[in-house]
């Protein structure tokens, strides 16, 4: 009687948990690209620590760099490309002028690599990538996938987007760069 | 204390607990991405798993909430529900112990930006709230033992 009892709420729990996973399938498959997840993260999209400059024991070769913010204005007028690592829509409410949105969040991130890849883009170029600053890793994210794209000439701006705003340097606002 | 163990006291600990549950779900299914940068920032969560978690979890949270409210399969969805609500204690705790202020995400992302010291304490209001909805468990699990004026049985 128990044993049945109990075997009834183990059925009906897988029950649950599969028709929650039937449920989370379909809501993913009709999400638009901005709400959409690849079921699995691709390991290689995860940050390492980054590299503390000059440390005792740090890579002469870091995957990356983190500059300033007039470092970062400094890049942007020589002609670096600028990549915001935030999701779309605060992308679209304003970003560095001229930065290309790249989500690391949202499905199509590694697309998105892939197709500045095949614009054919030498590994030195000069790319800066940014999010909000602070405790925001999205950057070092897209700065590892894009070193591991084959880019060695990445840099974070630290500080990011936020501290962009305040030094009153210019951003455009809307999807296109 | 029998009232915790009465018909009332039952049904609207289930309407409590199944509603936030419906309620936290929704922000989370409306926001998958937001979801998974919740939970990638706990850092307890192998990386590779992060995403079918932020899309599975939530479905999770909704359907047994709509269960508990609806009063089907009561028991099975509320012991759902209580070891969801130990996972996020866990979760919570252990990151407040590291000293790693970490947005809870428990009802969608926050909008606004917080410091550290908000955050550290919004965990602890987390804690506490997941504490006290695990507590609303106890109508809900005591009621079917015990009560056998039951009307209805679980179905």
């Amino acid at each position: 009687m128990l044993k049945s009892a109990r075997r009834t709420a183990v059925s009906r729990a897988a029950a649950l948990l599969g028709a929650a996973l039937v449920c989370a399938a379909i809501s993913n498959a009709l999400a638009g690209p901005e709400r959409r997840l690849e079921w699995i993260r691709k390991e290689g999209a995860l940050p390492g620590s980054p590299p503390a400059a000059g440390a005792p024991g740090a890579p002469t070769n870091p995957a990356w760099v983190e500059i300033s913010g007039e470092e970062a204005a400094r890049r942007l007028e020589s002609g670096a490309i600028f990549f915001d690592a935030r999701r779309s829509n605060e992308y679209r409410g304003g970003h560095i002028a001229g930065a290309r949105s790249l989500s690391v969040w949202e499905a199509g991130l590694d697309e998105g690599i892939q197709k500045f890849f095949a614009e054919g883009h030498p590994p030195a170029e000069n790319i800066v990538v940014y999010c909000n600053g602070g405790e925001c890793e999205d950057s070092h994210t897209l700065a590892q996938k894009l070193f591991l794209a084959g880019f060695d000439h990445v840099a974070v701006y630290r500080d990011g987007f936020p501290d962009w705003k305040r030094r009153g340097l210019p951003v455009h606002q809307g999807d296109q760069p | 204390m029998s009232w915790l163990r009465s018909r009332p006291a039952e049904i609207l600990a289930r309407l409590i607990l199944g509603g936030s549950f419906i309620f936290a779900a929704g922000a989370k299914i409306a926001d998958p991405p937001a979801f998974a940068h919740e939970i990638y920032n706990f850092k307890l969560f192998p990386g590779t798993l992060v995403n079918a978690a932020a899309l599975w979890l939530p479905w999770v949270e909704m359907l047994a909430g709509l269960a508990l409210v609806a009063g089907i399969w009561r028991r099975v969805s509320a012991i759902l529900i209580g070891a969801l609500l130990v996972v996020f204690v866990a979760a919570l705790s252990i990151n407040l112990a590291r000293g790693r202020a970490v947005d809870c995400g428990c009802f969608g992302s926050s909008k606004v930006p917080k410091t550290t010291e908000q955050r550290l304490n919004d965990m602890k209001i987390a804690i506490a709230r997941d504490a006290l909805l695990l507590g609303l468990l106890f109508p809900i699990l005591a009621v079917r033992r015990d009560d056998s004026r039951l009307p209805t049985p679980d179905p």
